[in-house]
């Protein structure tokens, strides 16, 4: 058995060693603007993986200087909830992951100012694989902002 | 006769006795299977007194005389809440061109978080009239209780807490009446034909 292992665990090895790159590039990245610098913001974007490797979101960061984490709303039982999602959210190869309201997004805390409708704020999504990807988040009107539907950039 | 007389009366009397029971069970049934949460909550709502955005009591009957949307949430909420509201002045503009259809209200569900100056930002995000309001706990406890609303703080790793809360949106009549929910995972089309029937606009 030992004999059989060995090998295996060789191919294995190997196998990993050509695992493909992943491709990763972020899109459509907004936010709705706020009134006072206490209130939180939530990032929605689209991170799409055209590569064939696996990869995985770990951490995002505000040049701003406040601190994101990426969290998750859930409706059960008529309940909402939104957690943290400490371990990260994987990217499947040759896939489209959409931050949409009420599903996943970017939560903003500690914001040195308000987010004003017109203007842009800089993120960067730090990826297992892919390493550092910086976007432009887009600040729109609060009633202007409704769901994923006419955000394209 | 006479005590055949009586018979047939009392005959009759449990005859229509019977057939308002009928009358009522069957109602009741179908007032369930079409309005959905309109045969459980009747006692939904009710005169509340809370603290408005100015600093000031605000009384619920400064909403009588027009249909209101209700949302708890609580201003931490970046997400689901904003979402909420977002879509509530939304359809109102959908409804009619000024956004007067109907009175949206945000009651917060921290107030140890939310004082009037926090309910009153809020409110101001969505460019449009939105009532913000808070209270001391016990007022706000006072009021989830009367509109079935359920809400619980849950610690995050950061040393703060988020709140689970209940997601519907209530749909009072221009009396005060509960009368339908709007939940957030139900088509803008479900939805606006509840507005329209609660503001009498179909």
């Amino acid at each position: 058995m030992k004999l059989l292992v060995a090998p295996l665990a060789l191919m294995l090895l190997a196998s990993c060693n050509r695992d493909p790159d992943p491709q990763i590039s972020v899109a459509d990245a907004w936010t709705r603007a706020t009134v006072t610098p206490s209130q939180p913001a939530a990032v929605y974007l689209k991170i799409s993986n055209t590569g064939a490797g696996h990869d995985r979101l770990e951490s995002v960061s505000s040049e701003s200087g406040a601190k994101a984490s990426v969290h998750e709303s859930s409706l059960a039982d008529g309940i909402t909830r939104m957690r943290a999602l400490n371990e990260g959210v994987a990217i499947a190869p040759n896939s489209i992951v959409e931050f949409k309201p009420n599903g996943h997004h970017i939560m903003l805390e500690g914001l040195p100012t308000a987010l004003s409708a017109g203007t842009n704020i800089a993120i960067n999504l730090r990826f297992e694989r892919a390493g550092d990807v910086k976007a432009q988040v887009r600040v729109v009107d609060g009633p202007a902002a409704h769901g994923a539907h006419g955000h394209g950039s | 006769m006479k005590r055949l007389r009586i018979i047939l009366w009392l005959l009759v009397g449990l005859a229509a006795l019977a057939a308002g029971g009928l009358f009522l069970t069957r109602s009741h049934q179908s007032s369930q299977n079409v309005q959905g949460p309109d045969a459980i909550g009747l006692g939904i709502g009710g005169p509340f007194t809370l603290i408005g955005g100015d600093g000031h009591p605000f009384a619920s009957t400064r909403l009588n005389g027009k249909a209101h949307a209700i949302f708890f949430g609580f201003t931490h909420c970046p997400d689901v809440c904003p979402t909420t509201l977002a879509r509530l002045v939304r359809l109102r503009r959908e409804l009619a061109s000024k956004d007067d259809a109907f009175t949206i209200v945000f009651i917060t569900v921290d107030p140890e978080r939310d004082g009037p100056a926090e309910v009153a930002s809020y409110a101001r995000l969505f460019n449009a009239p939105v009532i913000g309001l808070t209270g001391s706990p016990a007022q706000i406890a006072q009021v989830k209780k009367q509109f079935g609303i359920f809400s619980q703080r849950v610690p995050d790793k950061s040393g703060g807490y988020s709140v689970d809360h209940s997601a519907a949106v209530l749909l009072f009549g221009k009396t005060g009446r509960f009368q339908s929910t709007i939940a957030p995972d139900e088509a803008d089309s479900v939805a606006l034909d509840k507005l329209k029937r609660v503001t009498g606009n179909s």
